[in-house]
């Protein structure tokens, strides 16, 4: 479907929009004349990076060995649909925007940011900025060595249409028609219960300029929603139900208003309908406590690859820089006593990159300016590098040296704003299929007596070495056969047993991308990339109830 | 191009004329009649981090929200914008005004009409917290790393001060304007061998009621003494909650959320405070141990928070629990009007203070035969909402107590419990004392109880 940006007439939004209003109402809104806008303008691109530039240019005129800065604008809506009416449900409407300036000075950095980009700003944040810089180096400095970085200069947007070009009447009109999608179909179906959403659409427009000649910006969209068929009259139990069912395609990621017109919702609701109504259907029975094979779907098993690897090999946190925030790394506090050893099964290769499409960690520079990599964190079951940064990475010198690995940075940085000083995130994961057809389906035939997890997620401790995982959807396995729900189990694992006990790894048909968040830093900002994983087999893994106690 | 409409502040945050000036602008740009609430945060902060001995990171950071909501003939819109400007106020609005279209009349406004309470303004404002600028900050840094640095061990640490004002403007109500400072401090000594790790830290909104050498002090020790920690088998132990253990177990018992009365009372929301037939709540019941007092007052000098919220709500001194029966729940002002028939809520802001004793940590220690003594849990996941069941992890100091004496380091412990039982199994408490709970402060005292649940041992330190 082909979108221009339009200007909306505003009797014919209303009626398409279908809320009874009243004569006064009407009257009150047509005197108040919609803005023919959709959305804010971008940002001019040439005037952000000049604000930038002037910042960069008055903290080395200061003495800044290094400066960035950096402004950014967030446009964000939120659609929350509630009990089968869209009228009823709440859209949260709002931007942020900031300029951030960063130095580094006699080896320690100074900060400052604001929400007033302009030339005068510039110049005051990067006064701040140094005089901060100054006070740390007169008393602890990092001394920190910097790693050598190329410039780049040139704006990249997203692929996808962005959303706010969509009338907003266009918009909610779309979802309506969902709703009476599922109403149309669940009608004298049990279990297939209210199907309430969140949408969210984003455009976030971010501008880089460093003292290394990087002069940068990019656009990117962000959209998903979360839309739930739930077995809505089913009883619930700790850990256990409703059982939703979800639409394909519409999770959150990197793109923009074709990913809703894409997803071809019409074929789906059917379906969905009709699956959530047969979950509705099938029992529930207690955990059956013991060691078991355990089939994990992607969804599952991707959760599990963010919990441990992806956060357990930020160099950072390994080497102890988060220990008054998050936590440690099982795989520290020496790194390199662990490079080049086995950390999981030799069927278990991880890579990570910020590039694929779609993935929610994709950019084209990272918050320093750097073209993201693409890497191997584990190699058939052997760790063979960290997630590092610029800061960072030459603690790995002797085993990049030792392995003829060029010691440059892999593009980690990332900020929840231009209010928040750079810190380094995780990158997109895969946890690579198998090549061979292996489905799901396959693998719960191969068990004999076992437990499927279904959605859901890990938990870990504060250094990822051991954790739980849980799903609304855990599912006996009796007989290479999916047998009732069960209520309040979990797996109980400790990291390096669980990722070493892989049985089988599923084929691409298995895959699921999904998303995952991780809070890091103080003050916590939140990062968010996408996993991709498959189904796993693993075996011998401990099932508890959760709900027992000692 | 400079941006002509840009409309900065002339201090670190927003005064009230300032705010006053960007309310009365926003509702001149309002059309079609109907009414605008306006409030805005504005916000000051400057922090300063360090890890492995060194500084690694700072900032001096302004920020600014505007909230605008459009109420037109009982429909409501609401757009917010961090920038200040002519441009960018003029567009909240109107995507406010477009917004209300999407939403029913549902005629809040002629059952609710404009209303606050009056309220005691508690003493919020410090200048020590304020005038803790980024050199003195750099100096307390270097200053905290070094006993870490001189017994070869690595500090970790976070220094973050603040000043911001919340200013709301309710058309037919006074305007308000509340400022307020926040400090915290929180350090982290790690041995650079892994094998033990110390953690204390507090807030206040006065940086002068922060002990910052005696909190290093405190990380540094039980560091040392947490080094090379032994197994022991999980189980039910008696055990000696710190203060900010006691924090971290109980607190979501008494979050916002968990104290709404309407979910206690909704037929399909299961809630801890749920009475025992549908739309009941179980105020009148004794749920905890009787000397269990749990209260909620924005004017305590040592538990103070804001005394309004966002949308006009003004925070109320109240015991939720009184001699361990509950005596109130939260809930909003439509409640109030439609089901209590009076013309205010009585919201929960996530504050609380928890009543104590006399006894120290160090008499529960000397009292117990065999016991645990936890320095904090981390890594909570609520398991059942009804019973409060949560699982998670002890970190940064954990030692068994054995006759009396705080016989050795042991390994962290996974554990398995409900506040509900905890609170019910209470053997002596400790004075209440102010713990780190940025935001929400709380005020908890040290609990020594029986039948805490362990259910693994984990390696993590």
């Amino acid at each position: 479907m082909a979108i221009s940006r339009r200007n909306f007439v505003v009797s014919g939004g209303i009626a398409a929009v279908g809320i009874g209003i009243s004569p006064l109402r009407s009257q009150v809104l047509s005197a108040a004349t919609i803005r023919n806008d959709q959305a804010p303008d971008l940002l001019p691109e040439g005037e952000m990076l000049d604000y930038a530039a002037k910042a960069v240019e008055s903290a080395v005129a200061a003495g800044a060995s290094y400066a960035d800065a950096r402004l950014y604008r967030n446009v964000k809506q939120k659609f929350e649909f509630e009990d089968n009416d869209v009228v009823s449900g709440k859209i949260a409407d709002g931007e942020v925007i900031s300029m951030g300036v960063r130095v580094l000075y006699r080896g320690a950095w100074g900060f400052a940011a604001s929400p007033f980009p302009d030339m005068e700003e510039a110049v005051l944040l990067s006064k701040s900025a140094i005089e901060q810089a100054q006070a740390n180096s007169a008393a602890k400095p990092m001394e920190i060595e910097w790693s050598a970085a190329p410039a780049y200069k040139g704006r990249w947007i997203s692929p996808g249409i962005d959303p706010f070009v969509v009338p907003l009447e266009e918009r909610v009109d779309f979802f309506n028609s969902w709703r009476n999608e599922v109403k149309e179909y669940r009608d004298g179906k049990n279990y297939a219960g209210n199907g309430d959403a969140e949408i969210n659409f984003q455009r976030q427009e971010s501008f880089l300029v460093t003292s290394e000649g990087t002069r940068v910006s990019q656009v990117r969209y962000i959209c998903g929603a979360g839309l739930v068929l739930g077995a809505k009259d089913r009883e619930i139990h700790p850990l256990t139900g409703p059982h939703g069912v979800a639409p394909r395609g519409i999770n959150t990621q990197l793109g923009g208003w074709e990913i809703f017109t894409n997803a071809k919702m019409a074929e789906q609701i059917p379906r969905l309908v009709e699956e959530s109504a047969l979950k509705g259907q099938i029992g529930v029975m207690p955990v059956d406590i013991g060691r078991y094979s355990i089939v994990m779907d992607g969804a599952f098993a991707g959760n599990l690859l963010g919990a441990t690897f992806g956060r357990a090999t930020h160099l950072d946190i390994a080497l102890g820089f988060e220990a008054n925030s998050i936590g440690t790394s099982y795989l520290g506090p020496n790194p390199l006593d662990f490079l080049g050893t086995k950390v999981a099964h030799p069927s278990i290769n991880i890579k990570a990159d910020r590039s694929g499409e779609k993935k929610l960690g994709t950019v084209e520079w990272d918050e320093e300016g750097i073209k993201p990599q693409t890497f191997d964190l584990v190699k058939d079951g052997i760790l063979v590098d960290y997630q590092t940064s610029r800061e960072n990475v030459s603690y790995l010198k002797d085993w990049y040296s030792k392995t003829g690995k060029e010691l440059k940075p892999q593009g980690l940085s990332t900020a929840a704003s231009a209010l928040n000083i750079q810190q380094q995130t995780s990158p997109n994961l895969e946890l690579v299929a198998n090549s061979q057809s292996n489905s799901f389906e396959a693998m719960v035939s191969e068990v004999e007596k076992g437990y499927a997890i279904i959605g859901g997620g890990a938990q870990t401790s504060f250094n990822m070495r051991e954790g739980t995982g849980s799903s609304r959807e855990i599912r006996e396995i009796r007989n290479g056969k999916l047998g009732n729900f069960v209520r309040s189990a979990a797996i109980m694992f400790s990291t390096p047993d669980i990722w070493s006990q892989i049985e089988k790894i599923g084929d691409a048909s298995t895959k699921v991308t999904g998303g995952y968040g991780m809070y890091k830093g103080q003050p916590y900002q939140e990062s968010i990339m996408s996993v991709d994983a498959p189904a796993l087999l693993v075996k011998e893994i401990p099932v508890i109830d959760a709900t027992r106690k000692a | 191009m400079q941006n002509k409409d840009s409309d900065k502040p002339a201090g670190r945050f927003l005064s009230p004329a300032e705010c006053d000036e960007l309310t009365s602008k926003t509702r001149a740009f309002a059309t079609g009649g109907g009414s605008t609430i306006v409030s805005i945060n504005t916000k000051w902060n400057g922090n300063i981090r360090w890890a492995r001995n060194r500084i690694t990171s700072c900032g001096d950071v302004r920020s600014n929200r505007l909230n605008v909501t459009r109420n037109i003939v009982g429909a409501r819109g609401g757009s917010s914008t961090d920038r200040i400007s002519d441009k960018a106020i003029k567009w909240a609005v109107s995507r406010a005004e477009r917004l209300s279209q999407f939403r029913g009349e549902n005629g809040e406004d002629a059952l609710y009409p404009p209303y606050m309470e009056s309220y005691e303004e508690p003493k919020l404002w410090f200048d020590s917290s304020f005038n803790l600028l980024a050199k003195e900050r750099a100096e307390i840094a270097a200053e905290l790393i070094k006993p870490a640095e001189s017994e070869g061990m690595y500090a970790s640490g976070f220094v973050s001060v603040g000043g911001s004002g919340l200013s709301l403007n309710i058309p037919g109500l006074d305007p308000k304007y509340v400022r307020y400072t926040d400090a915290e401090l929180s350090i982290t000594v790690r041995d650079p061998k892994g094998t033990g790790s110390g953690w204390a830290g507090v807030d206040w909104n006065d940086w002068n009621r922060i002990d910052a050498k005696g909190i290093t002090e405190i990380a540094l020790d039980k560091c040392l003494r947490s080094r090379n920690p032994v197994r022991i088998e999980p189980g039910r132990y008696t055990v000696v909650l710190e203060p900010q253990a006691t924090h971290d177990f109980v607190r979501s018992m008494f979050s916002a959320n968990i104290l709404d009365r309407r979910f206690a009372e909704h037929r399909d929301q299961p809630s801890p405070y749920s009475g025992f037939t549908p739309e009941t709540s179980k105020i009148g019941l004794r749920l905890f141990d009787e000397r269990i007092t749990v209260s909620h007052n924005p004017a305590d000098p040592n538990c103070a928070f804001l005394p309004i919220g966002y949308h006009g709500e003004v925070y109320h001194k109240v015991n939720w629990v009184e001699n361990g029966v509950l005596k109130q729940l939260a809930h909003g002002r439509g409640y109030g009007i439609q089901s209590l028939g009076i013309n205010n809520g009585l919201p929960s802001s996530s504050a609380y203070s928890m009543s104590g004793g006399t006894t120290s940590v160090e008499e529960m220690i000397a009292s117990t035969e065999r016991g645990v003594l936890v320095t904090r849990f981390s890594n909570i996941d609520l398991i059942d909402r009804p019973s409060m069941l949560q699982t998670g992890y002890t970190r940064d100091g954990l030692w068994l107590i054995e006759k009396g004496k705080v016989s050795k380091a042991i390994k962290n412990m996974k554990f398995t419990e409900t506040p509900f039982h905890t609170l019910n199994n209470i053997v002596a408490l400790g004075p209440p004392t102010r713990v780190y709970s940025p935001a929400y402060p709380a005020v908890v005292p040290a609990i020594k109880a029986q039948d805490f649940s362990f259910t693994a041992t984990v390696e993590a330190i």
